[in-house]
């Protein structure tokens, strides 16, 4: 899908940040359908710092971050379009991730279990 | 003698039935005729004696006939019953595919007892629905040493929840856990001097916190949709707890958004919006992901 805007809290947020290879930033992405999904952008030096700020050897449950390499407005950009493909698949899944009922969940995985049934009893058949 | 008595009985006829015949067909002529006839007629009349005495000679061979050979196997069987030592090989019947091999070719007979047939009444033959597994001796390991059986195939998965684990093993497990959990819960934590001093000073110097959100109708709506959020309300709590006992940098990091308005970002999508006016700290919104773009837009408008 069309990426149509890419914004940050402020305006100039990319130019000051501290350290580009450690930091995290919140992304608003608006696509061509006029629905802005918020994704969070982290570098991988940045999930490193977050766990040794928490004092735990995992990054902790929570909303998924798109890792890069460095926060330049190049790669973020070359990101967001790579997640805004496929109808934008993976950019709603980052956006929406949390926000999902368990019931879903265990809707998938019933549906699964029941197919694999099926298939177990295809193979004794 | 009860042989000899019958042998001679019947030479006598013989020769009576011979001169009788004799002197009847005296002047007919037909003398060969006669004699053909008189041993025609002896021939019939020594025959059932012939049959007796025949049996009578092979007293010591009765199997022989089909009469003692049925009758042979039958004490067989039965012999073979209440003999513990002996093998009893159970026959499944009523299967279209025989799980033991009844006929052992063409032409030959059939070793195993088959079920009473052409109206003769018979023993009745054990016929059990299954076969019986042979019984596997436990060789002392317990019932709980192998619950899937030799080779696999049970039904409990073949790992053991029940054999111990090394001591060694649970030493490093314990201290795995430890490292991880332990070493962060505040009641076990170790403190070092200067730790110590900085966490007293935050709880001492608890900054004052004043809500303000109710000012604008627009932000508490927000403020209670992010709440709908029960994940986020307790990243939300926690943030506001973090930033009031002096820590502005909680979660996974805090932004200018302008001005003096900060927002906190925790990792459960919870957005907290506060400033500072006069040593006290003011939280003007809170949000989620989903409405932070929303009401960074009311906060700029109200605040800007």
């Amino acid at each position: 899908m069309l990426v149509k805007k890419i914004s940050f809290v402020r305006p100039n947020l990319l130019e000051e940040i501290p350290d580009i290879e450690d930091y995290n930033v919140d992304v608003f992405v608006e696509l061509e359908s006029g629905y802005t999904y918020t994704v969070v952008i982290a570098t991988a030096k940045n999930i490193v710092a977050l766990m040794d700020k928490e004092k735990i050897n995992f990054s902790e449950p929570g909303d998924p971050f798109i890792i890069v390499r460095k926060l330049t407005k190049e790669i973020i950009e070359e990101a967001v379009k790579a997640y805004a493909e496929n109808d934008a698949y993976w950019l709603k899944f980052y956006h929406f991730a949390g926000e999902v009922d368990t019931a879903v969940f265990n809707r998938l995985q019933a549906e699964h279990t029941e197919y694999l049934k099926e298939l177990d009893e295809l193979d004794n058949s | 003698m009860t042989k000899k008595v019958n042998i001679v009985i019947v030479s006598l006829f013989l020769v009576i039935f011979l001169i009788g015949f004799r002197l009847s067909y005296k002047n007919s002529g037909k003398f060969r005729e006669s004699i053909r006839i008189a041993l025609i007629w002896a021939t019939v009349t020594l025959s059932p004696l012939s049959v007796e005495t025949k049996s009578s000679w092979f007293s010591d061979a009765e199997g022989f006939t089909p009469l003692a050979h049925e009758r042979v196997i039958s004490n067989q069987e039965l012999d073979s019953l209440n003999d513990p030592n002996s093998r009893v090989i159970l026959v499944k019947i009523g299967d279209s595919a025989p799980s033991v091999p009844i006929s052992p070719g063409r032409g030959q007979p059939s070793q195993f007892p088959t079920p009473p047939s052409g109206g003769r009444l018979g023993r009745p033959v054990f016929v059990p629905k299954y076969r019986i597994a042979p019984k596997i001796v436990d060789p002392g390991l317990g019932a709980a040493a192998n619950r899937a059986g030799a080779g696999g195939g049970g039904e409990n998965p073949e790992f053991d929840d029940n054999s111990p684990v090394p001591n060694k093993e649970q030493s490093q497990e314990s201290k795995t856990f430890d490292y991880d959990y332990r070493s962060n819960d505040p009641k076990n934590k170790k403190k070092s001097k200067d730790q110590c001093e900085l966490d007293e000073n935050v709880k001492a110097e608890k900054i004052e916190i004043v809500y303000r959100i109710k000012e604008s109708p627009a932000l508490v709506r927000e403020a209670e949709r992010a709440g709908r959020d029960q994940d986020a309300q307790r990243s939300l709590n926690n943030l506001i707890e973090q930033l009031s006992l002096g820590n502005q940098n909680p979660g996974i990091g805090t932004e200018n958004v302008f001005k003096d308005v900060f927002e906190l970002r925790g990792k459960n999508r919870a957005r907290v919006y506060y400033r500072k006016v006069d040593g006290k700290i003011e939280i003007l919104a809170k949000s989620v992901k989903s409405n932070q773009q929303k009401v960074i837009n009311i906060l700029k408008k109200l605040y800007d």
